[in-house]
Parts: C-alpha cells; structure tokens; sequence
C-alpha cells in the first residue's frame, strides 16, 4: 500500500508543467511559455511581421517569386490568414537564421543541440532525436486530440507542455514546361 | 514550336500531418535542420532534408543565461596561529589552536603527535 502512494506522487511530479512568463513580440503579439527541463520555450508558434531590430519581412504569396527566394519572407499557410491563430506564420530559414534575429529581444530560433537536449530531456533513449521512430518524445510534444492533428495523432499526451501542433510547411519546385500540343 | 514556360510551385503540404520546425542550425549550403512531429507516430524527428527556401513553423527558445565569470581566488596562505584566547603562539601539538587564513577564515585545529 505504501509502494503504491510513493509512484502515485511520482506520476504526478512528472506531468507538471512549469509555466514561464508571458512574452510579447515586437508587434506586441504576445506568447504563453513554459520551462521544460530547464529551458524555457514559447509553445505557440511565432506570428510577428518585423524582425527584432524593426526591419520588415515581406509577406510573399506568388508560388513563382516564392520558389525563386533566397532571401527572408513569410506566408500564412494556403496565404490564408484564417490558419495564424492556431499555426502562426510560416517562415523560411533565411528568416530563421537571421541575425536581425526574428524572435523577442532575449529570445532565439534554437539551435539544433537546443531541440537535442529538449528530446532528449523528455526520452533520453531518442539520442536527440536521431534515433527514427522514438516513441516518447514526440508524443510529450504533440497537443493532445484531433482538432488540429489527423487520426490517430499517436502518442500525444502533451506532457511537456509544448503543445506542438501540425502546421505543415510550403515547399517549392521550379522548372521549365514544355507545353505540347 | 510548342511553347515554353517557366513555373514555379510554392505548394503547401501537410496541415494536420506534420509539425515543422526550423532550427537555425545548417547543414549546408541549400538544407538546414528542422525538427518534426508526426500525426502518425509518437517520435520527435531532427531531419535535415528541408531545403532552405521552403518554410516551416518556428518556435523561439529563451537565451541561456550567459556571463558567469570564474572567479579565481587568490590562493589562500595561512597568515598566523593563536590560541584560543586569540594570543600568538607557534604550532604546538596535542592542543587546541587557531589558525587564520588570508581569505578571513579561520580553523580550530587539534594536531596529535
């Protein structure tokens, strides 16, 4: 019985979740955040126009222009605004990796070791996430129903906190096109 | 002559499929790494397939609290010993005595010969 009391207190220290402070972008969006062991990550994804330092990324939607960019722009997925509550805006990695930096003063796109010690913290078995399938970390990532995700959304439990949510991407390909007749 | 024409498709993938992930760590030139969550398994994925022109959801992470500087301290010597009434004396076994250090502490040390 008392065995039984001790790994009733232990499930439950697990799953809390360590809410951080607000943050607010420099459109005054503001962010919920939560500590997951010891870092502290925004758990929406990010929505601002303008870099931290002011400057602004250009909102591209024409599928040729896209596919020919090598320079920093944003979409909203499908260029439909209704998809940025739930999924934010959608960003290139010349966006990502600027060093006007597009997050909150204080704040950054995380390197890849910092997304390796996020998975590793919650399966420690997953090796940073190099080891296909883990099975733990991904599910303690993932918001929990079908709202968002497609059937079966497996594993979520969304124990850390993250509340990571299927935004999808937009790809590009480009070419000449030989029309025949 | 058939014509000829450039196209470009910015097409949109996997709503509800998969969550993406920039980091802004690259592989190289033209990929960089992203993380992915998966509708159909429970894994968190590092892959490093994303073409950098291609977009994804990002997520910012709070900067690591930086600037704790090593102190070195300078080497503690021992300054003098006195009894424990505070009078100097030199080092005698087999009693109680005090030694005080540089750094300010001080020990109450018994020495058995």
């Amino acid at each position: 019985m008392k065995r039984l009391i001790i790994v009733s207190l232990l499930s439950c220290n697990i799953l809390a979740q360590t809410p951080g402070a607000v943050v607010t972008d420099i459109d005054g969006i503001q962010y919920v955040t939560v500590i997951i062991g010891g870092q502290e990550w925004m758990s929406e994804n990010l929505k601002t126009s303008k870099y931290s330092n002011g400057d602004l990324l250009p909102n591209v939607k024409g599928d040729t222009q896209w596919a020919n960019l090598n320079t920093n722009a944003w979409s909203y997925w499908a260029n439909d605004s209704q998809y940025e509550n739930s999924y934010g805006k959608l960003y290139n990695w010349y966006t990502a990796a600027d060093p006007r930096n597009v997050c909150p003063t204080g704040w950054h796109v995380p390197m890849q070791d910092e997304w390796s010690t996020l998975i590793n913290y919650l399966d420690p078995n997953a090796n940073g996430g190099s080891v296909v399938p883990n099975t733990a970390a991904g599910g303690k990532m993932k918001s929990t129903g079908l709202q968002h995700w497609n059937s079966p959304n497996l594993g979520a439990t969304n124990e850390s906190g993250f509340s990571g949510l299927p935004g999808g991407s937009r790809n590009f390909f480009w070419g000449w096109r030989l029309q025949l007749y | 002559m058939a014509p000829v024409t450039f196209f470009g498709d910015g097409g949109y993938n996997y709503i509800n499929f998969y969550g993406l992930w920039w980091s802004s760590t690259d592989v190289a030139e033209i990929v960089a790494w992203s993380l992915r969550l998966n509708y159909s398994d429970g894994s968190a994925e590092k892959i490093t397939n994303w073409n950098k022109s291609c977009t994804l959801s990002t997520r910012c992470i709070k900067d690591a609290v930086t600037g704790i500087e090593t102190i070195e301290l300078p080497k503690k010597t021992r300054l003098k010993i006195t009894d424990i009434l505070g009078r100097d004396t030199e080092f005698v076994p087999n009693t109680v005595q005090i030694y005080h250090y540089s750094d300010g502490t001080i020990e109450k040390v018994f020495s058995v010969e």
